[in-house]
Protein backbone atom coordinates (compact mmCIF):
# COMPACT_ATOMS: atom_id res chain seq x y z
CA UNK A 1 0.00 0.00 0.00
CA UNK A 2 2.90 2.50 0.69
CA UNK A 3 4.01 1.88 -2.88
CA UNK A 4 0.81 3.01 -4.21
CA UNK A 5 0.75 5.42 -2.01
CA UNK A 6 4.41 7.03 -2.82
CA UNK A 7 3.09 6.56 -6.53
CA UNK A 8 0.60 9.00 -6.32
CA UNK A 9 2.40 11.50 -4.68
CA UNK A 10 5.03 11.52 -6.98
CA UNK A 11 4.09 14.02 -9.53
CA UNK A 12 3.94 16.26 -6.58
CA UNK A 13 7.38 15.47 -5.23
CA UNK A 14 8.85 16.13 -9.13
CA UNK A 15 6.69 19.68 -8.95
CA UNK A 16 8.00 20.92 -5.96
CA UNK A 17 11.58 19.66 -6.78
CA UNK A 18 11.53 21.89 -10.15
CA UNK A 19 10.19 24.42 -8.66
CA UNK A 20 12.59 24.37 -5.82
CA UNK A 21 15.50 24.50 -8.51
CA UNK A 22 13.64 27.10 -10.59
CA UNK A 23 13.75 29.25 -7.16
CA UNK A 24 17.53 28.47 -6.67
CA UNK A 25 18.87 29.67 -10.15
CA UNK A 26 16.21 32.85 -9.79
CA UNK A 27 18.23 33.74 -6.38
CA UNK A 28 21.57 32.62 -7.86
CA UNK A 29 20.88 34.82 -11.24
CA UNK A 30 19.61 37.61 -9.38
CA UNK A 31 22.79 37.62 -6.95
CA UNK A 32 25.45 37.55 -10.18
CA UNK A 33 23.37 40.35 -12.07
CA UNK A 34 23.31 42.21 -8.08
CA UNK A 35 27.10 42.00 -7.42
CA UNK A 36 27.90 43.09 -11.20
CA UNK A 37 25.89 46.15 -10.68
CA UNK A 38 26.09 46.92 -7.27
CA UNK A 39 29.00 45.71 -6.23
CA UNK A 40 28.46 44.52 -2.98
CA UNK A 41 30.90 41.81 -1.42
CA UNK A 42 30.36 37.98 -2.16
CA UNK A 43 30.46 36.82 1.22
CA UNK A 44 27.90 38.65 1.94
CA UNK A 45 25.74 38.35 -1.60
CA UNK A 46 26.58 34.55 -0.87
CA UNK A 47 25.24 34.46 2.61
CA UNK A 48 21.72 36.39 1.64
CA UNK A 49 21.53 33.82 -1.01
CA UNK A 50 22.43 31.32 1.06
CA UNK A 51 20.09 32.19 3.66
CA UNK A 52 17.36 32.88 0.78
CA UNK A 53 17.44 29.48 -0.03
CA UNK A 54 17.83 28.04 2.64
CA UNK A 55 14.76 29.93 3.80
CA UNK A 56 13.03 28.60 0.34
CA UNK A 57 14.33 25.09 1.01
CA UNK A 58 13.13 25.06 4.35
CA UNK A 59 9.69 26.43 3.01
CA UNK A 60 9.54 24.14 0.59
CA UNK A 61 10.55 21.11 2.93
CA UNK A 62 7.83 22.23 5.25
CA UNK A 63 5.66 22.40 2.20
CA UNK A 64 6.74 18.97 1.35
CA UNK A 65 6.23 17.44 4.97
CA UNK A 66 2.43 19.16 4.71
CA UNK A 67 2.44 17.79 1.29
CA UNK A 68 3.74 14.19 2.71
CA UNK A 69 1.71 14.49 5.43
CA UNK A 70 -1.41 15.19 3.71
CA UNK A 71 -0.78 12.28 1.15
CA UNK A 72 -0.43 9.78 4.00
CA UNK A 73 -3.48 10.66 5.54
CA UNK A 74 -5.30 11.05 2.53
CA UNK A 75 -3.40 7.09 1.71
CA UNK A 76 -4.27 6.68 4.81
CA UNK A 77 -7.82 7.72 3.99
CA UNK A 78 -7.63 5.39 1.04
CA UNK A 79 -6.07 2.94 2.40
CA UNK A 80 -8.59 2.43 5.32
CA UNK A 81 -10.72 2.61 2.52
CA UNK A 82 -9.52 0.73 0.31
CA UNK A 83 -9.05 -1.98 3.15
CA UNK A 84 -12.97 -1.67 3.95
CA UNK A 85 -13.63 -1.77 0.28
CA UNK A 86 -11.20 -5.16 0.04
CA UNK A 87 -13.68 -6.72 2.88
CA UNK A 88 -16.19 -5.77 1.31
CA UNK A 89 -14.88 -7.11 -1.92
CA UNK A 90 -13.98 -10.19 0.06
CA UNK A 91 -17.27 -10.70 0.57
CA UNK A 92 -19.01 -10.05 -2.30
CA UNK A 93 -15.96 -11.37 -3.82
CA UNK A 94 -16.70 -14.67 -1.60
CA UNK A 95 -20.80 -14.07 -2.26
CA UNK A 96 -20.40 -13.77 -5.79
CA UNK A 97 -17.70 -16.69 -5.62
CA UNK A 98 -20.54 -18.68 -3.55
CA UNK A 99 -22.69 -17.62 -6.27
CA UNK A 100 -20.76 -18.65 -9.06
CA UNK A 101 -19.76 -22.01 -6.99
CA UNK A 102 -23.44 -22.65 -6.75
CA UNK A 103 -23.83 -21.86 -10.21
CA UNK A 104 -20.86 -23.67 -11.34
CA UNK A 105 -22.21 -26.77 -8.90
CA UNK A 106 -25.80 -26.01 -10.73
CA UNK A 107 -24.34 -25.84 -14.16
CA UNK A 108 -21.79 -28.96 -13.51
CA UNK A 109 -24.79 -30.86 -12.05
CA UNK A 110 -27.00 -29.80 -15.38
CA UNK A 111 -23.95 -30.46 -17.44
CA UNK A 112 -23.53 -33.83 -15.73
CA UNK A 113 -27.26 -35.12 -16.11
CA UNK A 114 -26.93 -34.14 -18.96
CA UNK A 115 -23.83 -35.69 -19.97
CA UNK A 116 -25.27 -38.81 -17.87
CA UNK A 117 -28.88 -38.65 -20.45
CA UNK A 118 -26.36 -38.30 -23.69
CA UNK A 119 -24.36 -40.89 -22.54
CA UNK A 120 -27.28 -42.92 -21.48
CA UNK A 121 -28.88 -41.77 -24.92
CA UNK A 122 -25.46 -42.51 -26.71
CA UNK A 123 -25.47 -45.89 -25.23
CA UNK A 124 -28.97 -46.62 -25.52
CA UNK A 125 -28.44 -45.39 -29.12
CA UNK A 126 -25.20 -47.54 -29.31
CA UNK A 127 -27.30 -50.52 -27.84
CA UNK A 128 -29.75 -50.34 -30.78
CA UNK A 129 -27.39 -49.51 -33.15
CA UNK A 130 -25.42 -52.68 -31.80
CA UNK A 131 -28.97 -54.96 -31.53
CA UNK A 132 -29.79 -54.20 -34.91
CA UNK A 133 -25.93 -54.97 -36.40
CA UNK A 134 -26.44 -58.16 -34.34
CA UNK A 135 -29.53 -58.52 -35.93
CA UNK A 136 -28.71 -57.75 -38.85
CA UNK A 137 -25.42 -59.95 -38.71
CA UNK A 138 -27.46 -62.36 -37.35
CA UNK A 139 -30.03 -62.66 -40.23
CA UNK A 140 -26.89 -62.21 -42.76
CA UNK A 141 -25.50 -65.17 -41.44
CA UNK A 142 -28.36 -66.92 -41.12
CA UNK A 143 -29.21 -66.60 -44.69
CA UNK A 144 -25.56 -67.09 -45.80
CA UNK A 145 -25.50 -70.42 -43.81
CA UNK A 146 -28.87 -71.14 -45.31
CA UNK A 147 -27.89 -70.90 -48.19
CA UNK A 148 -24.08 -72.47 -47.91
CA UNK A 149 -26.09 -75.48 -46.27
CA UNK A 150 -28.49 -75.50 -49.51
CA UNK A 151 -25.65 -75.32 -51.68
CA UNK A 152 -23.46 -78.04 -49.89
CA UNK A 153 -26.79 -80.62 -49.94
CA UNK A 154 -27.09 -79.51 -53.43
CA UNK A 155 -23.31 -80.44 -53.99
CA UNK A 156 -23.21 -83.25 -51.46
CA UNK A 157 -26.82 -85.02 -53.23
CA UNK A 158 -24.81 -83.84 -56.80
CA UNK A 159 -21.36 -85.83 -55.50
CA UNK A 160 -23.33 -88.68 -53.95
CA UNK A 161 -25.62 -89.26 -57.21
CA UNK A 162 -22.66 -89.09 -59.26
CA UNK A 163 -20.85 -91.58 -56.41
CA UNK A 164 -23.56 -94.01 -56.84
CA UNK A 165 -23.82 -93.90 -60.67
CA UNK A 166 -20.22 -94.42 -60.92
CA UNK A 167 -20.45 -96.70 -58.08
CA UNK A 168 -23.30 -98.42 -59.71
CA UNK A 169 -21.47 -98.58 -63.32
CA UNK A 170 -18.86 -100.28 -61.93
CA UNK A 171 -20.60 -102.66 -60.30
CA UNK A 172 -22.95 -103.05 -63.66
CA UNK A 173 -19.39 -103.45 -65.20
CA UNK A 174 -17.81 -105.66 -62.58
CA UNK A 175 -21.05 -108.05 -62.86
CA UNK A 176 -21.28 -107.74 -66.79
CA UNK A 177 -16.85 -108.78 -66.89
CA UNK A 178 -17.78 -111.55 -63.99
CA UNK A 179 -20.73 -112.56 -66.01
CA UNK A 180 -18.59 -112.79 -69.10
CA UNK A 181 -15.81 -114.60 -67.22
CA UNK A 182 -18.46 -116.92 -66.00
CA UNK A 183 -19.79 -117.72 -69.53
CA UNK A 184 -16.66 -117.92 -70.89
CA UNK A 185 -15.42 -120.25 -68.37
CA UNK A 186 -18.49 -122.43 -68.82
CA UNK A 187 -17.80 -122.62 -72.70
CA UNK A 188 -14.58 -123.49 -71.87
CA UNK A 189 -15.41 -126.29 -69.61
CA UNK A 190 -17.79 -127.58 -72.00
CA UNK A 191 -15.42 -127.17 -74.68
CA UNK A 192 -13.06 -129.17 -72.92
CA UNK A 193 -15.85 -131.66 -71.58
CA UNK A 194 -17.18 -131.66 -75.32
CA UNK A 195 -13.13 -132.69 -76.32
CA UNK A 196 -12.72 -135.09 -73.26
CA UNK A 197 -15.97 -136.92 -74.42
CA UNK A 198 -15.20 -136.69 -77.80
CA UNK A 199 -11.63 -138.47 -77.06
CA UNK A 200 -13.30 -141.32 -74.62
CA UNK A 201 -15.38 -142.46 -77.68
CA UNK A 202 -13.10 -141.78 -80.24
CA UNK A 203 -10.77 -144.25 -78.11
CA UNK A 204 -14.00 -146.51 -77.40
CA UNK A 205 -14.43 -146.65 -80.94
CA UNK A 206 -10.71 -147.27 -82.10
CA UNK A 207 -11.23 -150.22 -79.29
CA UNK A 208 -13.77 -151.21 -80.94
CA UNK A 209 -13.65 -151.19 -84.69
CA UNK A 210 -9.64 -151.57 -84.90
CA UNK A 211 -10.29 -155.16 -84.90
CA UNK A 212 -13.74 -155.06 -87.02
CA UNK A 213 -12.47 -153.13 -90.02
CA UNK A 214 -10.99 -154.76 -92.74
CA UNK A 215 -8.03 -153.04 -94.63
CA UNK A 216 -10.31 -152.64 -97.67
CA UNK A 217 -12.83 -150.43 -95.43
CA UNK A 218 -10.02 -148.73 -94.06
CA UNK A 219 -8.86 -147.82 -97.23
CA UNK A 220 -12.03 -146.61 -98.77
CA UNK A 221 -11.88 -144.47 -95.67
CA UNK A 222 -8.88 -143.28 -96.19
CA UNK A 223 -10.61 -142.24 -100.48
CA UNK A 224 -13.02 -141.20 -98.41
CA UNK A 225 -11.67 -138.51 -96.13
CA UNK A 226 -9.49 -137.36 -99.22
CA UNK A 227 -12.51 -136.75 -101.08
CA UNK A 228 -13.65 -134.98 -98.53
CA UNK A 229 -10.42 -132.67 -98.08
CA UNK A 230 -10.19 -132.14 -101.63
CA UNK A 231 -13.90 -130.76 -101.61
CA UNK A 232 -12.94 -128.69 -98.30
CA UNK A 233 -10.20 -127.08 -100.85
CA UNK A 234 -7.63 -128.54 -98.53
CA UNK A 235 -4.95 -129.32 -101.12
CA UNK A 236 -4.60 -125.65 -102.58
CA UNK B 1 15.82 -138.46 -124.93
CA UNK B 2 16.62 -135.97 -122.57
CA UNK B 3 16.78 -136.32 -118.78
CA UNK B 4 13.81 -134.30 -118.69
CA UNK B 5 12.26 -137.10 -120.36
CA UNK B 6 14.09 -140.05 -118.90
CA UNK B 7 13.33 -138.19 -115.79
CA UNK B 8 9.28 -138.02 -116.13
CA UNK B 9 9.39 -142.20 -117.27
CA UNK B 10 10.92 -142.99 -114.32
CA UNK B 11 8.33 -140.50 -112.45
CA UNK B 12 5.52 -141.90 -114.20
CA UNK B 13 6.02 -145.29 -112.45
CA UNK B 14 7.15 -144.12 -108.92
CA UNK B 15 4.39 -142.26 -106.43
CA UNK B 16 6.85 -141.82 -103.59
CA UNK B 17 9.81 -140.24 -102.94
CA UNK B 18 11.72 -143.86 -101.18
CA UNK B 19 10.27 -145.38 -104.57
CA UNK B 20 11.67 -142.40 -106.95
CA UNK B 21 15.02 -142.22 -105.06
CA UNK B 22 15.61 -146.10 -104.72
CA UNK B 23 15.36 -146.33 -108.44
CA UNK B 24 17.36 -144.01 -109.37
CA UNK B 25 20.07 -145.47 -107.15
CA UNK B 26 19.60 -148.74 -108.58
CA UNK B 27 19.77 -147.61 -112.33
CA UNK B 28 22.88 -145.98 -111.31
CA UNK B 29 24.70 -149.29 -110.11
CA UNK B 30 23.13 -150.79 -113.10
CA UNK B 31 24.55 -148.59 -115.67
CA UNK B 32 27.92 -148.15 -113.63
CA UNK B 33 27.77 -152.26 -113.50
CA UNK B 34 26.62 -151.92 -117.81
CA UNK B 35 29.48 -149.91 -118.40
CA UNK B 36 32.34 -150.41 -116.42
CA UNK B 37 31.93 -154.61 -115.39
CA UNK B 38 33.39 -156.90 -118.41
CA UNK B 39 30.25 -159.16 -117.82
CA UNK B 40 27.43 -159.04 -119.52
CA UNK B 41 24.58 -157.87 -117.15
CA UNK B 42 21.70 -158.64 -117.28
CA UNK B 43 18.30 -156.25 -115.46
CA UNK B 44 16.42 -158.55 -114.43
CA UNK B 45 18.94 -160.91 -112.74
CA UNK B 46 20.74 -157.58 -111.33
CA UNK B 47 17.91 -156.33 -109.86
CA UNK B 48 17.20 -159.81 -107.98
CA UNK B 49 20.67 -159.60 -106.96
CA UNK B 50 19.77 -155.94 -105.14
CA UNK B 51 16.50 -157.78 -104.12
CA UNK B 52 14.58 -155.44 -105.71
CA UNK B 53 10.64 -155.45 -105.18
CA UNK B 54 8.46 -156.96 -107.79
CA UNK B 55 7.30 -153.37 -108.74
CA UNK B 56 10.81 -152.11 -109.21
CA UNK B 57 10.98 -154.99 -111.52
CA UNK B 58 8.08 -154.28 -113.08
CA UNK B 59 9.09 -150.73 -113.33
CA UNK B 60 12.63 -150.93 -114.91
CA UNK B 61 10.96 -153.62 -117.35
CA UNK B 62 7.83 -151.10 -118.24
CA UNK B 63 10.70 -148.42 -119.08
CA UNK B 64 11.64 -150.53 -122.29
CA UNK B 65 14.61 -150.52 -123.92
CA UNK B 66 15.24 -146.92 -125.56
CA UNK B 67 14.87 -146.08 -122.27
CA UNK B 68 18.13 -147.60 -121.14
CA UNK B 69 19.89 -147.58 -124.76
CA UNK B 70 19.66 -143.14 -123.85
CA UNK B 71 22.50 -143.71 -121.73
CA UNK B 72 26.12 -143.98 -122.39
CA UNK B 73 29.47 -143.77 -120.51
CA UNK B 74 29.61 -139.87 -121.21
CA UNK B 75 26.02 -138.71 -120.29
CA UNK B 76 25.18 -141.26 -117.54
CA UNK B 77 26.69 -139.37 -114.30
CA UNK B 78 25.03 -135.77 -115.99
CA UNK B 79 22.30 -137.32 -116.23
CA UNK B 80 21.60 -139.15 -112.78
CA UNK B 81 23.10 -135.52 -111.66
CA UNK B 82 20.19 -133.60 -113.22
CA UNK B 83 17.52 -136.04 -112.36
CA UNK B 84 19.24 -135.49 -108.45
CA UNK B 85 18.37 -132.38 -108.67
CA UNK B 86 15.11 -132.69 -110.00
CA UNK B 87 13.77 -135.05 -107.16
CA UNK B 88 14.58 -131.99 -104.76
CA UNK B 89 12.24 -129.48 -106.54
CA UNK B 90 9.29 -132.06 -107.25
CA UNK B 91 6.93 -131.13 -104.66
CA UNK B 92 6.42 -133.72 -101.57
CA UNK B 93 2.97 -134.79 -100.00
CA UNK B 94 3.46 -136.38 -96.02
CA UNK B 95 0.60 -139.13 -95.88
CA UNK B 96 -0.55 -140.58 -92.91
CA UNK B 97 -2.71 -143.74 -92.63
CA UNK B 98 -3.87 -146.14 -90.35
CA UNK B 99 -2.61 -148.97 -91.59
CA UNK B 100 0.62 -150.39 -93.47
CA UNK B 101 -0.04 -150.28 -97.45
CA UNK B 102 0.64 -152.66 -99.31
CA UNK B 103 2.35 -151.61 -103.07
CA UNK B 104 -0.91 -151.58 -105.11
CA UNK B 105 -2.35 -149.47 -102.12
CA UNK B 106 0.73 -147.25 -102.67
CA UNK B 107 0.08 -147.19 -106.45
CA UNK B 108 -3.66 -146.26 -105.80
CA UNK B 109 -3.20 -143.78 -103.84
CA UNK B 110 -0.56 -141.96 -105.69
CA UNK B 111 -2.52 -142.28 -108.78
CA UNK B 112 -5.50 -140.25 -106.73
CA UNK B 113 -2.84 -137.59 -105.83
CA UNK B 114 -1.43 -136.99 -109.63
CA UNK B 115 -5.39 -137.21 -110.72
CA UNK B 116 -6.64 -134.62 -107.86
CA UNK B 117 -3.48 -132.57 -106.43
CA UNK B 118 -0.67 -132.42 -109.15
CA UNK B 119 0.71 -134.06 -112.28
CA UNK B 120 4.23 -134.41 -110.38
CA UNK B 121 3.39 -134.54 -106.68
CA UNK B 122 5.24 -137.22 -104.86
CA UNK B 123 4.32 -139.18 -101.65
CA UNK B 124 5.86 -139.35 -98.24
CA UNK B 125 3.24 -142.29 -96.87
CA UNK B 126 3.67 -142.63 -92.43
CA UNK B 127 1.44 -145.41 -91.21
CA UNK B 128 -0.30 -143.67 -87.72
CA UNK B 129 -2.86 -146.41 -86.21
CA UNK B 130 -4.61 -143.79 -84.14
CA UNK B 131 -6.13 -142.48 -87.38
CA UNK B 132 -8.94 -144.81 -87.34
CA UNK B 133 -11.12 -144.30 -89.92
CA UNK B 134 -9.07 -141.90 -92.64
CA UNK B 135 -6.29 -140.44 -92.58
CA UNK B 136 -4.33 -137.32 -92.59
CA UNK B 137 -2.00 -135.11 -94.61
CA UNK B 138 0.76 -132.29 -94.50
CA UNK B 139 0.64 -129.89 -97.54
CA UNK B 140 2.48 -126.79 -97.79
CA UNK B 141 3.20 -126.81 -94.07
CA UNK B 142 -0.15 -127.24 -92.92
CA UNK B 143 -1.40 -131.09 -91.18
CA UNK B 144 -4.61 -131.69 -92.09
CA UNK B 145 -6.87 -134.60 -89.90
CA UNK B 146 -9.32 -136.19 -91.67
CA UNK B 147 -9.70 -139.08 -89.30
CA UNK B 148 -12.77 -140.40 -86.96
CA UNK B 149 -11.24 -137.52 -85.01
CA UNK B 150 -12.51 -135.17 -87.77
CA UNK B 151 -15.38 -136.20 -87.92
CA UNK B 152 -16.42 -136.21 -84.69
CA UNK B 153 -15.33 -133.16 -84.21
CA UNK B 154 -16.81 -132.02 -87.34
CA UNK B 155 -20.79 -133.67 -85.63
CA UNK B 156 -19.25 -132.50 -82.06
CA UNK B 157 -22.88 -130.15 -81.26
CA UNK B 158 -24.99 -133.35 -82.51
CA UNK B 159 -22.47 -135.11 -80.42
CA UNK B 160 -23.08 -133.01 -77.39
CA UNK B 161 -26.87 -133.09 -77.96
CA UNK B 162 -26.87 -136.85 -77.97
CA UNK B 163 -25.32 -136.56 -74.51
CA UNK B 164 -26.78 -133.83 -72.96
CA UNK B 165 -30.56 -135.70 -74.11
CA UNK B 166 -29.33 -138.79 -72.40
CA UNK B 167 -27.75 -136.98 -69.65
CA UNK B 168 -31.73 -135.26 -69.22
CA UNK B 169 -33.13 -138.49 -69.38
CA UNK B 170 -30.69 -139.94 -67.01
CA UNK B 171 -31.62 -137.45 -64.48
CA UNK B 172 -35.26 -137.32 -65.31
CA UNK B 173 -35.89 -141.09 -64.47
Amino acid sequence: MSIELLQSILPFLTVLLMIMQLALFFVLFRALFSRQNDDKPIDEILAQTKERSSSIIHRAFGQANKILVSAELEGIRQLSQEKRSGRELVEALEKHLKVVETTLQDHSSETARKAEDSYKAFIKSTEQSIQAHIEKNDKFLTDRSSAMTAHAQEQLDAFIKDVHGKVSMEVEQALQAARNEIAEYKQRRIQVLDEKIIDVLERTLQVALEKKLSLVEQSELVYKALEEAKHENSFS
Amino acid sequence: MTADQLFQTILHTAYTRSDLQRRIRLLREFLEKSFYSPETTDLTKFLLSKRATTDDIDAFLSWGESFLEAFNKDNTYKVLNTMSEMIKVIPVISVYIPYEPVPAEVVKLGRWFRKSVGDNILLDIHTDPTLLGGCAFAWKGVYRDYSLRYYMHKRKEEISKIIADYVAKLYKD
